[in-house]
């Protein structure tokens, strides 16, 4: 999981821009998305509630990284409701900015806080 | 962010300089209403090293501990590798001078290198001087200039306003003057230029670097205001601003071109650029910390 985030924030590292990045973090929601649905249970009944616990997840994460990254916090979470799954496009569009500012250990555990409260509410 | 919802460090940083400066104020009272010189003589003497010795050792240990929460690679490693560095320069400097000062006088403390000293200094003293000042300062640029660049590489970059080009012109003037009567000191007096009094020369070029990388600093750390990591940055950016202020009123002072009633608050300056150095990386530990804590609802917002 570790090596696979690296090459995440990797890659999208090398765009040059915030926008330009746009088109890398597609990529990194995909593959967040798959790393995700590995660990959990595909009942039709879990299935049904993970967009609303997304979406809870998706709140208090929105919080925290608002509380990082006062203002830019809007960019980058707001656009992000729109989408089916909240948390996984909030962790792709902030990975790289809290990777340079808190390193990259401290965006690692912060994805994985998220993903894995995600997780254990859909098991719910 | 209210004052309740701060840091605690942070909290903690702000208090006890809020409690140092209110005594300050108390001694600078009592020597206008009685004449007597002890109360602030004491007051910058032993409370104000005591200050700046503290902040400066809480700086180190906080910018340290905000370093090793970077791994290899990150990039903002070395500039947080950088920042220590310069704390634990400030912190020895601020150590050796105050041990071997001979007392902060009628001219205020003196917390930075200068070409022109106006007393005879002891080397330890003036090395001190010269490490809390621009060693420090040649390491914190550095350091700010990762910070610019990291912001920049994300589109964040801050773009400078009218205010700021005054302010980086009037400092300009005024710190060319300041240059210019430290060379007119060292003539006059056929002083040699030893290592002190050289470094004591880049110190106004310095600042002037790091007063634009500041603005431009405070600047870019405007699109993440209100979060911590723009605090973080917001806080050094203060720092330097100040320290540029102290530095312009220390000038005032040994060349005497202000009064001293209005020369005195910038005594107090210094006080403020400890707890705004120590500050920066409070902020940046705490959003480390709560990174740690994970998003479990006892985290709070």
């Amino acid at each position: 999981m570790r090596e696979q985030w690296h090459q995440l924030v990797q890659a999208a590292a090398q765009a040059d821009s915030f926008r330009g990045r746009e088109a890398v973090l597609e990529e990194i929601l995909a593959l967040v998305e798959a790393w995700d649905s590995e660990g959990t249970p595909a009942t039709g009944r879990c299935n049904a509630r993970r967009p609303v616990l997304h979406r809870a997840v998706a709140r208090r994460l929105a919080a925290e990284l608002e509380v990082q990254l006062g203002r830019l916090a809007a960019d980058l979470t707001q656009p992000a409701r729109a989408v089916e799954a909240p948390v996984h496009a909030m962790l792709a569009r902030s990975g790289h900015v809290l990777s340079t500012f808190l390193g990259y250990r401290a965006a690692v555990r912060l994805s994985q806080a998220a993903l894995r409260l995600t997780g254990s509410l859909s098991k719910r | 962010m209210t004052w309740r919802t701060q840091p605690a460090a942070v909290r903690w940083i702000g208090g006890v300089t809020a409690s140092h400066l209110l005594a300050g104020g108390i001694a600078l009272a009592v020597w206008v209403a009685t004449g007597s010189l002890l109360w602030i003589l004491n007051y910058l003497r032993y409370a104000g090293a005591a200050f700046v010795v503290g902040l400066a050792l809480a700086e180190a240990l906080l910018s340290v501990r905000a370093f090793l929460g970077f791994s290899r690679g990150d990039a903002l490693r070395p500039a947080w590798l950088l920042i220590s560095v310069a704390a634990s320069a400030r912190l020895v400097g601020f150590v050796l001078a105050e041990i071997f000062s001979p007392g902060p006088g009628l001219t205020g403390p003196r917390f930075i290198a200068q070409p022109a000293p106006w007393l005879p200094l002891s080397t330890l003293h003036r090395a001190g001087l010269a490490l809390a000042g621009p060693v420090a300062l040649l390491l914190l640029s550095p350091a700010l200039a990762l910070v610019g660049r990291a912001y920049d590489r994300h589109g964040l970059s801050g773009e400078l306003r009218v205010t700021d080009w005054l302010a980086l012109g009037v400092a300009s003037f005024l710190m060319v003057n300041d240059t210019w009567d430290g060379i007119r000191w060292t003539l006059a007096r056929e002083a040699p230029l030893d290592l002190y009094r050289a470094l004591g020369f880049v110190v106004d070029p310095l600042l002037l670097v790091l007063l634009f990388q500041a603005l431009t600093l405070r600047r870019a750390a405007q699109t993440m205001a209100g979060g911590l990591i723009g605090r973080c940055w917001s806080a050094y950016s203060a720092a330097v601003f100040l320290t540029v202020l102290g530095c312009l009123g220390q000038w005032a002072v040994n060349y005497g071109y202000l009064p001293r009633p209005v020369v005195i608050p910038t005594w107090f300056v210094w006080f403020l650029v400890s707890a705004a150095f120590a500050m920066g990386p409070a902020y940046q530990l705490e959003a480390l910390h709560r990174v740690r804590r994970g998003l479990l609802p006892s985290s709070g917002t």
